[in-house]
C-alpha cells in the first residue's frame, strides 16, 4: 500500500507541474490569441474548456467501466477505489459541462436550456453516475458496495453510446462552433488551442484521479488499521 | 468583444468548481493521512503496510 | 437443473404467487389509473385542442414507466420480505437462469397490467384503439421487454441495499432513457395512424436494447446474487 502511495505521489508531482505550466498557456491562447468566432463572438471561447470537460467526463466513465471489470475479475479493492474515484471525477466534469453549456446557450440561443442532443445526453449520463455514487453509500457493506457498483458501472457505460444515439434520434444536432471571423472554416490556431486544452484537461483529470485514488487507498488503510486495533485489543 | 459577462461567469464557475474540489481533496487527504499516522502509532508492535 | 427449465420454474413460481395474492397486479393497476386521473387534471387537453394522437404517447409511457418500476421493485421485495433472497442465490442452477425467470415474469406482469390500462386510457381520452391495435401491441411489448431486462437487473441490485425503493428509480430511469425515447416516438407515430414502416426502425432499436441488456443481465447476475 505504501509503495502504491509513493508511486501516486510521484505521479501527482509530475502531473501538477505539467498542468501548472500548460494551464496558463491555454488561458493565454484562449483569451489573447485565438480570433473571435464569426457568429457567436467572444462567448464561443467557453468551448475551449466546455468540450474538454465533456471529453474528460467520458474518459472518467470509461475508467469506471474498465476498473469495474477488473474488480469483478480480480476482486482487488484497488480497482474498486479507482472506479469510485473516476466516477466522482466524471460527475464533477459532467457538472462543469452542464453549467457552461447553458451559460453559452443563453446569449447565443436566448434561452438557458434547450433539450438539444448533447446537453441532454450529458444530463442523463450524469444521472446514471450519480445513481452509481448513491448506490455505493446505500450498500450494506464494503464488499457489496464494490460488487454491486461494479455491475452498475459496467451496465452504465454500455448504455453511454445507446443513450447518445437515442437522444440524437429524438433531438437535433449540436451546433458547429469553430468558424472564425475569416469565414474560412476551422482556423489552425483554433484547432491547436483546442488540442492543447484537451491535453491539459486530460492531464488535470489524471492528476485529480491520482489524488482521489490515494485518498481512497488511505481510507482503506484506516479501515484495515481499525480492524487490527480491534483484533489486537480483543 | 460581445457577451463578455457570460464568458467571465463561465470561466469563473469552472475555476470555482475545480478549485473547490482540489481544496476539498487536499483537506480530506490531510485528515485521513493524520488518522493513519495516529492509528499506526496506537498499534502494539508497530505496523508494516 | 437445466437452465431453461429452471427459468420457467422461477417464472411460474412468481406467476403462481401473483395469481394467488394479486397484490402486485392490484397495486400496479390502480396506480396506473391514478396516474391517468392526475394527467387529466394536470393538462386541460380539450381547451388546448390536443387529441390523444398528440399527447397519448407521453401519457402512456409515463404511466407505463412508473407502474413498471413498482412492479419490478415488488418482484424482489417479496423475496426479501420472505427471506428468500438467499434461497434464490442457492438455487441448484445457473444464476442466469434465475435472472431469465425473473425477467420473464416481470415482463409478463407489466404486459398484463398494460392490457387493461391501454384500453382504459383510450376510453378516458376518447381514442379508437382498435385501428392501431396490432402496431401498438408490438411497440409496447418490445419496449416493455427491453425495460424489464434492465429493470430486473437493477431491481436485484437495489433490493440488497438500504433505501431500495428510492434507489431503483434513480438507477433505472436514466439508464432506460433510450427505450423510453424510442417507445414514445414509436407510439406517437402509431397513434397518428402511420404505417409500421415509419416506426419499424424504432421497434428494432428497442429490440436490440432488450437483447443487449438481457445478455448483460445473464452475464452479470451471478455477481449480483453473491452474498
Amino acid at each position: 500500500m505504501e509503495r502504491t502511495e509513493r508511486l501516486l505521489r510521484g505521479i501527482e508531482l509530475v502531473l501538477f507541474f505539467l498542468v501548472a505550466v500548460l494551464m496558463p498557456v491555454c488561458l493565454y491562447l484562449v483569451f489573447k490569441v485565438v480570433p473571435d468566432e464569426v457568429t457567436m463572438g467572444a462567448v464561443q471561447r467557453i468551448f475551449y474548456f466546455h468540450v474538454p470537460s465533456a471529453w474528460v467526463a467520458f474518459m472518467g466513465f470509461f475508467v469506471v467501466f474498465a476498473s469495474s471489470i477488473l474488480y469483478l475479475a480480480t476482486r482487488r479493492l484497488l480497482w474498486d477505489v479507482v472506479a469510485h474515484s473516476a466516477a466522482e471525477l466524471g460527475v464533477l466534469f459532467c457538472s462543469i459541462v452542464l453549467f457552461t453549456g447553458p451559460i453559452w446557450a443563453r446569449p447565443v440561443w436566448g434561452t438557458w436550456w434547450t433539450w438539444e442532443a448533447r446537453l441532454t445526453t450529458t444530463l442523463v449520463l450524469e444521472m446514471v453516475f450519480v445513481a452509481y455514487l448513491v448506490l455505493r453509500t446505500q450498500a450494506e457493506n464494503r464488499a457489496q458496495a464494490a460488487r454491486l457498483s461494479a455491475v452498475v458501472g459496467i451496465v452504465g457505460f454500455l448504455d453511454v453510446p445507446i443513450i447518445y444515439y437515442s437522444v440524437r434520434i429524438w433531438r437535433g444536432h449540436h451546433p458547429i462552433v469553430f468558424k472564425s471571423s475569416g469565414g474560412q472554416g476551422l482556423e489552425p490556431i483554433m484547432l491547436k488551442t483546442f488540442m492543447l486544452c484537451m491535453t491539459t484537461f486530460t492531464l488535470l483529470f489524471l492528476l485529480l484521479l491520482a489524488m482521489r485514488i490515494r485518498l481512497g487507498l488511505l481510507r482503506e488503510s484506516v479501515m484495515e488499521l481499525k480492524e487490527r486495533e480491534t483484533l489486537s485489543g480483543a | 468583444m460581445k457577451n463578455l459577462n457570460y464568458l467571465f461567469w463561465a470561466y469563473t464557475l469552472i475555476w470555482i468548481v475545480l478549485a473547490g474540489y482540489l481544496f476539498s481533496l487536499s483537506i480530506r487527504l490531510k485528515t485521513v493521512a493524520s488518522q493513519v499516522r495516529r492509528l499506526k502509532a496506537r498499534l502494539p508492535g508497530g505496523y508494516e503496510g | 437443473m437445466r437452465a431453461h427449465s429452471a427459468s420457467l420454474t422461477i417464472c411460474w413460481k412468481d406467476l403462481r404467487q401473483e395469481l394467488r395474492t394479486r397484490e402486485s397486479f392490484t397495486a400496479t393497476f390502480f396506480f396506473s389509473l391514478l396516474l391517468l386521473i392526475v394527467f387529466s387534471f394536470s393538462f386541460d387537453f380539450q381547451s388546448l385542442g390536443l387529441g390523444f394522437e398528440e399527447i397519448g404517447a407521453g401519457i402512456l409511457w409515463i404511466t407505463l414507466t412508473f407502474s413498471a418500476i413498482l412492479s419490478l421493485q415488488n418482484s424482489f421485495l417479496i423475496e426479501r420480505e420472505k427471506n428468500c433472497l438467499a434461497g434464490l442465490a442457492l438455487c441448484p442452477c445457473d444464476p442466469s437462469a434465475v435472472f431469465l425467470g425473473k425477467f420473464l415474469a416481470n415482463s409478463l406482469f407489466v404486459l398484463v397490467v398494460q392490457t387493461l390500462v391501454l384500453p382504459i386510457s383510450c376510453l378516458l381520452f376518447g381514442y379508437d384503439l382498435l385501428r392501431v391495435l396490432p402496431g401498438l401491441c408490438l411497440v409496447v411489448t418490445v419496449n416493455v421487454v427491453g425495460f424489464s431486462a434492465l429493470g430486473t437487473l437493477f431491481a436485484a441490485i437495489s433490493v440488497r441495499t438500504r433505501k431500495s425503493e428510492l434507489l431503483l428509480p434513480l438507477l433505472l430511469l436514466p439508464a432506460a432513457t433510450p427505450v423510453v425515447i424510442w417507445g414514445v416516438k414509436a407510439t406517437r407515430l402509431c397513434l397518428a395512424g402511420r404505417p409500421l414502416d415509419s416506426y419499424g426502425y424504432l421497434v428494432a432499436l428497442s429490440a436490440c436494447f432488450g437483447v443487449i441488456f438481457t445478455v448483460a443481465g445473464v452475464l452479470l447476475f451471478d455477481f449480483v446474487m453473491e452474498e
